[in-house]
């Protein structure tokens, strides 16, 4: 006859249930090994002995200075690390394929730990990290579960914000005063750019991502706010209100390419684009909008300023050394350009 | 279908189901379906040895690998096993439901229901602890729609597919449109969560589709005797003294609510409601509660199995579990489908 | 009856003729309907001009035409099958044709002209799984199953879709893209290559209006009347298969089009198939139109493609359909 499952079923569910009260149990306690005082954890904590307490988007964590082994979750955390001179020991995928151009070499020493929307967390655990960088943006789901692991430190979110990110990984590597200094270093450059524009800080900056699904202008964000450091003005289509509560970009419809127009025109293209600027393997979206008349009569075109730059460090990095790099690249548009 | 076949007393067109193993072919699944969860407890990045992972699944040893094993795999293994079995039950209530081996809740809204319902919290920056129950809303609601225009029109069996499939495509088309509209920062967190990814799963998610399972399960058993008389046709139903309008809507509530269940903890992993009964049926037969059981096993083995393949795979890049069903599923299923629907 | 049949015909042009004026006139920037005038009488001196000339003309022209190939693919389908629920997108055939495009054009790097081949080959693989599936069970060629199996294939490429993204980024948000179905920045040159190919097609769909009419009485009686069944379906599909790899090629995927605008038609000038095709060819291009200026002006500053809002108004009328056809339990 037929064999009743229905008591296996019975006791399968109640061994779940009682798995899942003692696990969140386990969980709980869990906690003792993290915090950074744990020898599970097998760090050698650096020459500090003092601690630092950190107010961060998820609450306040205790991080035992020096830490030494960091894991970084996201760009911007990986960029700001290295810049602060510490390599880390486990970081997440860039967005392109292979590691962006503008940072340090070191970087490749790291081990991989998955990608920023999705990091391993396991692989994260058997780094026996004694710092994780992450930010509440993409990582809030699994606090809990990093948390346990090493002390963890999360921004708010990433993009526009990026430098009080920098202060907050600073604090957090317990290098305050390198942060600073580093911080003081790009303004020290966005001013000394500034005064060398003179009177073409006054370009009308505008920016153009061409996605395959998507066309987009920048308002503010990361690379907003870096053009804004230098003192280059936008096109009214592109200037907002208010900083703090302006969408960071906006997508149009090709009816608005006029739109895009300024005084010069920076089209964010993806490295491999970039590699082949002569426009072989230019996105079919870019090249479709670009030869509509609409787009040859746009000011810019015509004055023969358009001008590709690579969306590694205009828009996927994220920190102080993207910043640079941005810098960088304005430096050499601007200033290295024979006069017209 | 022939009341014989029904009652498993005849030999049906198609391959005949091995019935007389039948004890032995649930008992194998009984015991594979752990064993296959042991072994999956068993991998992953740290690289600990079958001792070690045994050793930390009882709390004994490196409070690291305890950790590991207590705090992140075991709680994503038994959301697979949990979240499979759902959808198994589900498939094969709904399939008996509608008289269609067919049927399945992810082509008839309930899954398009949910995803909406997720893009919309993800858009809207609910906090990730809660984008469960938002997602079990959203299955909910498109549930009552399907009851509602349903029983207002008539519940047959055809209509209650056609109503499922056009809440289906319109919740999809709004969900296309809310990642369209999604805030900056947030099109990442929806795309991981609509490929169907069980990426560090948690105890929440074991504690909350296990609640939904202590709920649904056994409702589900107790069905399935009127649910094997349902299939037979309604006269024959009501012959039987079957109450047919009121055993459909708990059928439908219990289908509901097992997969609302299982896309509320894992997002949306496809083809196992629909292919889970079928593979029960070829290794069972219509046997009621021994087909519904298998299915829910074969439910459980199909994610579990999927998400250890997605994890592996490319590591350390990761593969939601409902892209692996997507890909090797998928066409197995039309397979399946195509030589077996007669079942 | 003629009466009516010659006001609705009337009324459905009338219509027609002021969705290609809004199509032209309205859009994602507003434009004074003067600047419009002038750039439709061959003024190029404003950017306004060049908007309209270059972006909303093609753009209408290709609605017009995937619309008329839309509605009647739907009527032959329907008629072929018998089956109320029979269209384009319900069968897969749009997803099956979108999916094969994307993939041949964007990953085999086919030219662009051959999409409507690739389309074709799509959607005629789409419909073919489709109809086996269905037909493999005992009662055969039920509406519902055919429409649970179409929607088993279209949720099949969906899943396909995503599987892309474990790939490769880019690829996966060109697929979805086009998989959504819009007017928007299509090659509307590929219209005119295109034209002949439609004009035949839709010929073809007149000259089997009478057979389908005879086919509608049933199999047996059809063959009474000198026809032969499973020619006229065979004939039937393979327009209805061109027709749609054509929408699909200068669209994408446009979902219930082909499935609304016959019951629309049925509804008023009874099921005659003749003035059925007449007036779909004529609601399938409003109904197009009519989503396409509404995705352009409910987003601003971008659009909502047209085969979401589709989709979107779409659904409940299906399940309007499904509460009141008529159909085995």
């Amino acid at each position: 006859m037929q064999t009743s499952p229905r008591p296996l079923i019975a006791v399968l569910l109640a061994v779940i249930l009682a798995m899942a009260a003692c696990g969140s149990g386990a969980a709980a306690e869990g906690d003792g090994s993290a915090s950074g005082s744990d020898t599970a954890s097998g760090t050698a904590s650096g020459t500090g002995s003092a601690s630092v307490s950190v107010e961060h988007a998820m609450g306040t964590t205790e991080v035992d200075c020096t830490p030494e082994r960091v894991v970084t979750l996201g760009q911007g955390q990986t960029d700001s690390t290295l810049a602060l001179g510490v390599t880390p020991v486990g970081v997440v995928k860039p967005w392109t394929d292979d590691w962006y151009d503008y940072l340090p070499d070191e970087v490749e020493q790291a081990t991989v730990l998955g990608t920023e929307l999705e990091p391993d967390l396991e692989a994260i655990a058997a780094l026996q990290p004694d710092l994780i960088l992450g930010s509440k943006l993409r990582h809030e789901a699994f606090y809990e579960q990093l948390s346990q692991i090493a002390p963890t430190v999360f921004s708010e979110t990433i993009g526009v914000a990026w430098k009080d990110n920098v202060s907050l990984w600073a604090q957090a590597l317990c290098r305050q005063s390198e942060g600073e200094e580093i911080l003081a270093a790009y303004d020290r450059r966005a001013d000394d750019l500034q005064q060398a524009l003179g009177e073409e800080a006054d370009t009308e900056v505008s920016m153009v991502r061409f996605m395959p699904d998507q066309v987009r202008i920048y308002l503010t964000g990361f690379p907003g706010s870096v053009i804004r450091d230098a003192g280059l003005e936008r096109p009214e289509a592109q200037q907002v209100e208010d900083w703090e509560s302006s969408p960071q970009l906006i997508e149009l419809s090709e009816e608005r390419i006029p739109e895009m127009d300024g005084d010069v025109i920076f089209v964010m293209v993806s490295d491999d684009a970039y590699a082949q600027a002569s426009g072989h393997d230019l996105d079919e979206t870019m090249q479709r909008w670009t030869s509509t008349e609409l787009w040859q009569g746009l000011s810019a075109v015509q004055a023969g300023k358009v001008h590709q730059v690579n969306e590694s460090h205009w828009n996927l990095g994220g920190g102080i050394l993207a910043a640079n790099a941005m810098l960088a690249d304005l430096e050499e548009y601007f200033l290295e350009q024979p006069s017209s | 279908m022939s009341v014989a076949t029904a009652l498993g007393t005849s030999t049906s067109a198609a391959p005949p189901p091995l019935r007389p193993r039948r004890p032995l072919v649930v008992a194998g699944l009984v015991l594979l379906v752990p064993a296959a969860a042991l072994m999956g407890l068993t991998l992953g990045s740290s690289e600990l040895s079958v001792v070690d992972t045994a050793a930390a699944l009882v709390g004994l040893g490196d409070p690291g690998a305890v950790f590991v094993v207590r705090g992140l795999r075991l709680p994503r293994i038994l959301v697979a096993v949990a979240a499979g079995g759902a959808l198994g039950a589900a498939g094969t209530l709904l399939q008996g439901l509608l008289r269609n081996p067919l049927g399945s809740p992810d082509v008839m809204g309930v899954t398009a229901g949910a995803s909406l319902a997720a893009v919309v919290a993800i858009g809207a920056e609910v906090p990730p602890l809660l984008l469960p129950m938002a997602a079990a809303a959203g299955a909910g609601v498109a549930t009552l729609l399907l009851h509602l225009v349903t029983t207002r029109f008539g519940a047959g069996g055809a209509r209650l597919v056609l109503v499922g499939i056009g809440i289906h495509a319109a919740a999809n088309a709004a969900t296309a449109l809310a990642v369209a509209r999604l805030p900056f920062g947030r099109l990442g967190a929806a795309e991981v969560w609509l490929a169907g990814s069980l990426h560090a799963r948690n105890w929440t998610h074991v504690t909350a589709i296990a609640v939904a399972l202590v709920i649904s399960l056994p409702a589900a058993f107790a069905l399935t005797r009127r649910l094997g008389l349902l299939e037979l046709g309604d006269e024959i139903a009501v012959g039987a003294g079957v109450p047919v309008r009121g055993t459909r809507i708990e059928l439908l509530a219990a289908a509901t609510l097992l997969a609302g269940a299982a896309v509320a903890v894992t997002g949306p992993v496809g083809f196992v409601a629909l292919g889970a009964p079928h593979i029960a049926r070829r290794l069972v037969g219509h046997a009621g509660t021994v087909t519904l059981a298998t299915a829910a096993l074969v439910g459980s083995l199909l994610v579990l199995v999927a998400d250890l393949i997605g994890q592996r795979l490319f590591h350390p890049t990761p593969i939601a579990a409902g892209v692996v069903t997507a890909v090797i599923g998928a066409p197995y299923l039309l397979w399946l489908l195509h030589r077996w629907g007669r079942q | 009856m003629n009466v009516r049949r010659m006001v609705a015909a009337g009324l459905a042009a009338v219509a027609l003729a002021a969705l290609v004026v809004l199509s032209v006139a309205v859009g994602s920037v507003t434009l004074p309907f003067e600047t419009v005038l002038q750039a439709l009488g061959g003024a190029r001196s404003a950017e306004a001009h060049v908007i309209v000339a270059d972006l909303r003309v093609p753009r209408t022209i290709a609605g017009l035409v995937a619309g008329t190939s839309l509605g009647v693919a739907g009527v032959l389908l329907q008629g072929a099958t018998r089956n109320p629920l029979a269209s384009p997108s319900l069968l897969g055939i749009t997803a099956g044709g979108g999916f094969a495009v994307v993939v041949g054009v964007a990953i085999f790097g086919l030219p662009p002209a051959m999409a409507v081949w690739t389309a074709f080959a799509g959607g005629a693989a789409a419909a073919a799984l489709a109809l086996s599936l269905a037909s493999s069970g005992r009662d055969g060629l039920s509406p519902l199953r055919l429409a649970l199996s179409g929607a088993i294939v279209s949720a099949l490429l969906a899943a396909w879709t995503a599987a892309l993204l474990a790939i490769d980024q880019r690829t996966a948000d060109e697929v979805r893209h086009w998989l959504a179905g819009s007017l928007a920045g299509r090659d509307a040159a590929a219209v005119a290559p295109l034209a002949p190919l439609v004009a035949l097609a839709l010929l073809a769909a007149w000259l089997l209006a009478r057979p389908l009419d005879a086919l509608a009485l049933g199999d047996e009686a059809a063959v009474g009347l000198g026809q032969h069944p499973s020619r006229i379906r065979l004939a039937a599909a393979v327009v209805a298969v061109l027709l749609s790899a054509v929408a699909v090629a200068l669209a994408g995927p446009i979902a219930f089009v082909g499935l609304a605008v016959p019951h629309l038609a049925r509804g008023v000038v009874g099921s005659d198939h003749r003035p059925v095709l007449l007036l779909s060819a004529l609601l399938g291009p409003a109904m197009l139109l009519g989503a396409d200026v509404v995705g352009r002006v409910v987003a601003r500053p971008t659009e909502v493609q047209a085969g979401v809002l589709t989709a979107l108004l779409g659904a409940p009328l299906l399940i309007r359909l499904a509460v009141r056809v008529k159909m085995p339990a």
